[in-house]
């Protein structure tokens, strides 16, 4: 993301933005929840980006 | 199961019951979740609430917030309170802090009344903190809100810090 971008961003509404975050820790924990099933099935582990 | 999205206005009206009952002095919104209101958004986990003590003593009346906070129907879990489902960490402030929380700025949430930290306030909480995450926060500041700056360098001052060298 550009620098122009995450000023753009940081112009949104606190309420918007707040609304960004709960989608951002919502993803987070789907995540884990996906590695956490994965390593449970024997999968292929999942790397930290 | 969480409840969707972040309810500050159920933390503002946990935090007004506080002041009511005279248990905290006041308080403001800080921490990440009171950047966000100045920067591009990021994840965060929790909000933390800095409050000035009703009680000075060393645990700055603590046990009874949390107890007045579960006779409100929320629980404890660790260092958190959840309210709404969401982590709240309530932290006593000690001078730049209660400064910031004395300068704080109202604000409605879902049309509940709170305060939260002037975002000079939290530059100079991240200089005192000094880990790289608070230089990281510094630099989104720097690059993305209009700071007074002579007003965040007079907090500067006055609390002997400075920004990190870029």
């Amino acid at each position: 993301m550009t620098a122009e971008m995450r000023k753009t961003l940081a112009k949104l509404p606190y309420p918007e933005k707040l609304r960004r975050v709960a989608e951002l820790i919502d993803l987070s924990r789907r995540l884990k929840a996906a590695k956490k099933f994965q390593a449970s099935a024997g999968g292929p582990a999942v790397k930290n980006c | 199961m969480p409840a969707p999205g972040i309810p500050l206005g159920q933390v503002f009206a946990a935090a007004n019951s506080l002041r009511a009952a005279g248990l905290i002095v006041e308080y403001a919104l800080g921490g990440a979740l009171a950047a966000i209101r100045y920067t591009e958004p990021f994840t965060t986990y929790d909000a933390d609430i800095f409050f000035i003590p009703a009680d000075p003593g060393l645990f700055a009346g603590i046990p009874a917030i949390y107890q007045h906070l579960e006779e409100l129907g929320h629980t404890i879990d660790r260092e958190h309170t959840l309210i709404g489902g969401f982590p709240v960490q309530w932290l006593a402030t000690h001078q730049l802090t209660e400064e910031a929380v004395r300068e704080a700025e109202p604000i409605e949430f879902d049309g509940i009344e709170g305060r939260i930290f002037r975002a000079e306030y939290l530059v100079a909480i991240a200089a005192s903190v000094g880990r790289a995450k608070d230089r990281a926060r510094i630099e989104q500041f720097l690059e993305q809100t209009d700071l007074d700056r002579s007003f965040l360098d007079a907090i500067l001052t006055r609390h002997h810090l400075s920004l990190p060298k870029p």
